[in-house]
C-alpha cells in the first residue's frame, strides 16, 4: 500500500468505489482507468472484500454503533439479539447495496477475492426460506445476476450467471445471450462448466445458442461454498468463452 | 426455477454465527474514529454518494473519497488486530 503511486489521481476513489458510493460517471471513469491502472487494481483488491462484511452488521446493529455514548461492549448482549431477530428481515436487503461493485469489478475481470458469500447471499447451509407452510418465500428468493467476463477477446456470446448457495451444493441460474452480428450467424452449442478446488470441474449444463436468442436456465453444481472457484461458457469443442472467477 | 423449499437445517448454530459476525463488524467499527466511522456509514449503510455525503458533512467530495479510502485500510488493520481473517 504504501508504494502505490499517490500521485495518481484516482488513488483515493477505491474506498467509494467499492461502497458503491461514485457517481456512475465518476465510476465509469474510474473503470477505465483501472484497466490502465495497476496500483489502483491492487488498490480495490485490497478493500473489495470489505463490504461484504460490513454488510453482516444490519439495521439494528448499525443503529446501536452509531449511537452516542456506551462502548459496543457494554451493549453486546442487546446487539446479539438485535442480530438474531433482525437478520432475517434484513438479509437481504443489505446484499443489493454492492452489487454494481460486484459487476463492475467482474466487467473488469480484476481478481478482487470477493467471498464467494457475497455472490452466494446466505451462508451455505442457510436455505433463504422458512419451511413452505410457513411464509410466502416464492417471491423472497432473488439472486443477484453478474456478466461473465470473455476469456480471451470479443465473443459472440453474452451471458450473466447468479448463484443460489445452499446445503447440497449451488444452484447456478444462467441467462446467456447470443448476439446477431451477422459475422457468426451459426448455432453453437455451448457448456456450462463449474470447477472447483484441484482443477476439478463439472458440466452444470449444455444448450444450443442461435442468433439473437435468449437462454435461461438454472441448473446446479456440487461444489458449495468456497469450493466453487470459477464458472465458464466454454464451445462444445472446449475452448472456454466466458469466465467469471467465483473467488 | 429457484426452488426455497430447501431442507430446514438447525438455525441455532447459523444465527449464533450471524450474531458473532454482527457483534464482529460493530466491534470493528466502534474501534475506528468517528470521522472514519461516520463516512462508512453514510457512503454505505446509508447508500449516499460521495456528493450526498460531502454535503451532509460539510465537506469537499475529495475529502469524503479519501476518508473512505483511509477508513477501509483502518478496518482492514482492526480487523486483522481481531484476528479476522478475510
Amino acid at each position: 500500500m504504501s508504494e502505490r503511486d499517490e500521485r495518481c489521481d484516482f488513488a483515493f476513489d477505491d474506498g467509494a468505489y467499492v461502497l458503491g458510493a461514485l457517481a456512475p460517471a465518476d465510476r465509469a471513469a474510474y473503470e477505465r482507468h483501472l484497466a490502465s491502472c495497476p496500483s489502483c487494481r491492487q488498490a480495490v483488491a485490497e478493500i473489495a472484500a470489505l463490504p461484504g462484511l460490513l454488510s453482516r452488521l444490519d439495521a439494528d446493529g448499525l443503529a446501536l454503533i452509531t449511537a452516542p455514548s456506551p462502548t459496543v461492549e457494554s451493549r453486546l448482549p442487546e446487539l446479539l439479539t438485535a442480530a438474531q431477530t433482525a437478520r432475517r428481515r434484513q438479509r437481504r436487503t443489505t446484499r443489493y447495496r454492492y452489487a454494481g461493485t460486484v459487476l463492475a469489478a467482474a466487467c473488469l475481470a480484476v481478481v478482487i477475492g470477493l467471498g464467494t458469500d457475497q455472490l452466494l447471499g446466505g451462508s451455505p447451509g442457510t436455505p433463504e426460506a422458512a419451511p413452505p407452510s410457513a411464509s410466502p418465500t416464492t417471491t423472497d428468493v432473488q439472486v443477484r445476476m453478474v456478466a461473465m467476463e470473455p476469456v480471451a477477446g470479443a465473443v459472440p456470446v453474452r451471458a450473466e450467471i447468479g448463484l443460489n448457495g445452499t446445503r447440497w451444493g449451488t444452484e447456478v441460474i444462467m441467462r446467456c445471450e447470443y448476439i446477431s452480428s451477422g459475422t457468426h450467424p451459426r448455432t453453437y452449442t455451448y457448456r456450462l462448466m463449474a470447477y472447483g478446488p484441484d482443477g476439478a470441474a463439472e458440466q452444470v449444463g449444455s444448450w444450443l445458442a442461435a442468433p439473437g436468442e435468449e437462454v435461461t436456465f438454472t441448473g446446479a453444481t456440487r461444489f458449495s461454498g468456497l469450493d466453487l472457484v470459477r464458472l465458464e461458457v466454454l464451445r462444445s469443442n472446449g475452448t472456454p468463452l466466458l469466465g467469471y472467477d467465483v473467488r | 426455477m429457484i426452488t426455497d423449499e430447501l431442507p430446514e437445517p438447525p438455525q441455532s448454530t447459523d444465527e449464533a454465527d450471524r450474531a458473532v459476525e454482527a457483534w464482529m463488524v460493530a466491534e470493528a467499527l466502534a474501534r475506528l474514529s468517528s470521522t472514519h466511522r461516520e463516512v462508512l456509514v453514510e457512503c454505505f449503510y446509508q447508500g449516499r454518494s460521495v456528493a450526498e455525503a460531502a454535503a451532509r458533512l460539510g465537506v469537499p467530495a475529495g475529502t469524503v473519497k479519501s476518508r473512505t479510502h483511509y477508513a477501509l485500510r483502518s478496518l482492514r488493520l482492526v480487523l486483522a488486530e481481531m484476528g479476522v481473517t478475510q
